[in-house]
């Protein structure tokens, strides 16, 4: 039998969920206890609220159709949310890998903005589009998704529906998940897309005439939001 | 910080451990060694180099899949990023499998020992080496099963993979000891083919786990055994002093413990050391 057929066989073997009585077995109990170990830290509140038995389930299921298709452990688990049936739960999963997303973007960079930003004609800022800082990640939902990370029981959060977006960023170390009014969700959502500010300003104006746009950007100039600007 | 790799022991750097690398004083350790698989989180590359600043580094990765049908290029150029960011002065993979037709089955998966292995083998360490602009070593595996079609033995599979690549070997002991409890080999003769041929440029110690009473596995998640300690020993004495590392990957304990791990190695190199 040539090589490439006899890894065929293995790969058929260790990516079952089910247990073989054969000496692949320590090699299929592996790749699964490893990739359910990091599916469980990557979404430990949605498996918190899940339970630890239909987690295991839906994560081996998970594994068996979607393995990891680079070496890298931090990207695996994107497509997982969509094996969840419960609306809340698959958002708070997603929210989750927003977060994840987050974390493994983060790189250290000086950035010039506000410099560069100052040589600019103040005439001209409805023109600007801006790139984002790369660590942030915008998500919206019609669920309150925050008390999730801090509450131990569905029964204790009031889920009202309405319109709610979150802002994961990275500082450091640590990602950590923002709730955001719908204005500025909006808005940074508009600016996401490449809208300029000028664009993405009109689109929040249209719901809300009071929202300020000088206000808007010197809490985004202050939180170091964007990296970078072109007319 | 210089990038050579002393001739002591280090430890394999976990982020569990990262506060205490990151605080002063430093622990006292010659070199770290960490998987580079572990840190496309640009976070925690980060924390690495800041780290790396004070320790010299090995890099030893799990994900290269040398045993596959084609070379992942993409995991190639991070490992060169990596390398031009970190100057490790180790570069090291495993004579095993992982990944194919696009799939990661995230283990070390074994390879018989044959003409077209070997060959598959010395192709991508070769393509490697080229990429990288610098010799690797590659690591024997820890084996629960054989293949019946294998007309090697693993050491001498070893050999031919490293006299037909150019690249170096880094031989783990505990791997040698379970694979031999396993398929009942003798792991000093296993030993002995790697006499006086100075191929073998690092070794590694680990923790192992008995799961019944004729497997053991590989888990990396207790202290290095007497058994272990013994063929290290023993090791040594037959390639000589070489840098040796401590791994402990999972139940990962208070730094102090792994310290002190790495503190009885030393303390076997030196004595070895001073005999030879």
């Amino acid at each position: 039998m040539k090589l490439y057929e006899i890894q065929k066989a293995f790969k058929k073997q260790i990516l079952s969920a089910v247990p073989t009585n054969t000496p692949l077995e320590v090699h299929r109990y592996h790749t699964f206890y490893t990739l359910q170990k990091t599916l469980a830290r990557t979404f430990n509140q949605t498996r918190k609220f899940l339970g630890e038995e239909e987690f295991s389930a839906l994560t081996q299921k998970f594994i068996e159709e979607s393995p990891p298709c680079n070496p890298y452990l931090c990207l695996y688990g994107e497509k997982f949310p969509s094996l969840l049936q419960d609306p809340l739960l698959k958002d708070l999963a997603v929210l989750e890998w927003c977060l994840q997303e987050s974390l493994n973007a983060y790189e250290e960079s000086e950035s010039d903005f506000l410099v560069k930003l100052a040589e600019i004609d103040p005439d001209d800022f409805d023109a600007l589009t801006v790139t984002l800082n790369p660590t942030l990640r915008l998500f919206k939902s019609v669920y309150n998704l925050k008390p999730l990370f801090t509450k131990e029981s569905l029964s204790e959060i009031d889920f009202a529906l309405g319109e709610f977006y979150f802002l994961c960023k990275t500082e450091g170390v640590i990602a950590s998940v923002h709730i955001l009014s719908a204005d500025q969700g909006v808005f940074l959502g508009a600016l996401e897309l490449g809208d300029s500010f000028g664009v993405a300003h009109e689109k929040v104006v249209d719901r809300n005439p009071n929202f300020s746009l000088q206000e808007t950007l010197a809490h985004h100039f202050g939180e170091k939001n964007f990296v970078d600007f072109k007319i | 910080m210089a990038s050579e790799i002393p001739v002591s022991v280090g430890v394999g750097l976990r982020f569990p451990h990262f506060k205490d690398f990151l605080k002063n004083p430093k622990p006292n350790i010659s070199w770290l060694e960490v998987h580079p698989e572990n840190y496309k989180i640009g976070s925690s590359l980060k924390i690495l180099e800041e780290i790396r600043a004070s320790y010299p580094l090995s890099l030893h990765g799990v994900g290269l899949s040398l045993g596959s049908p084609t070379l992942d290029l993409e995991h190639l150029k991070f490992l060169k990023l990596l390398c031009d960011r970190l100057n490790p002065g180790l570069v090291s993979d495993h004579v095993a499998w992982s990944a194919l037709d696009g799939h990661y089955l995230n283990d070390l998966l074994p390879l018989p020992y044959t003409q077209e292995s070997l060959d598959l083998l010395v192709k991508n360490i070769n393509q490697t080496q080229e990429f990288l602009g610098r010799e690797i070593l590659v690591e024997n595996p820890c084996s629960y099963l054989t293949f019946q079609s294998s007309t090697f033995s693993e050491e001498e599979f070893m050999v031919a993979v490293a006299r037909q690549s150019g690249c170096k070997l880094l031989l783990d002991i505990n791997n040698i000891y379970v694979s031999a409890k396993n398929h009942g080999f003798c792991p000093r003769a296993y030993i002995e083919t790697f006499r006086e041929r100075d191929l073998v440029k690092e070794m590694h110690l680990a923790g192992h786990r008995r799961v019944s009473p004729d497997l053991l596995v590989d888990d990396h998640g207790s202290a290095i055994t007497g058994e272990v300690w013994d063929l290290y020993e023993y090791a040594l004495k037959i390639v000589g002093p070489v840098p040796t590392l401590v791994e402990w990957d999972n139940n990962i304990p208070a730094l102090q413990v792994l310290l002190a791990e790495a503190e009885t190695a030393q303390k076997i190199m030196e004595s070895v050391h001073e005999t030879v």
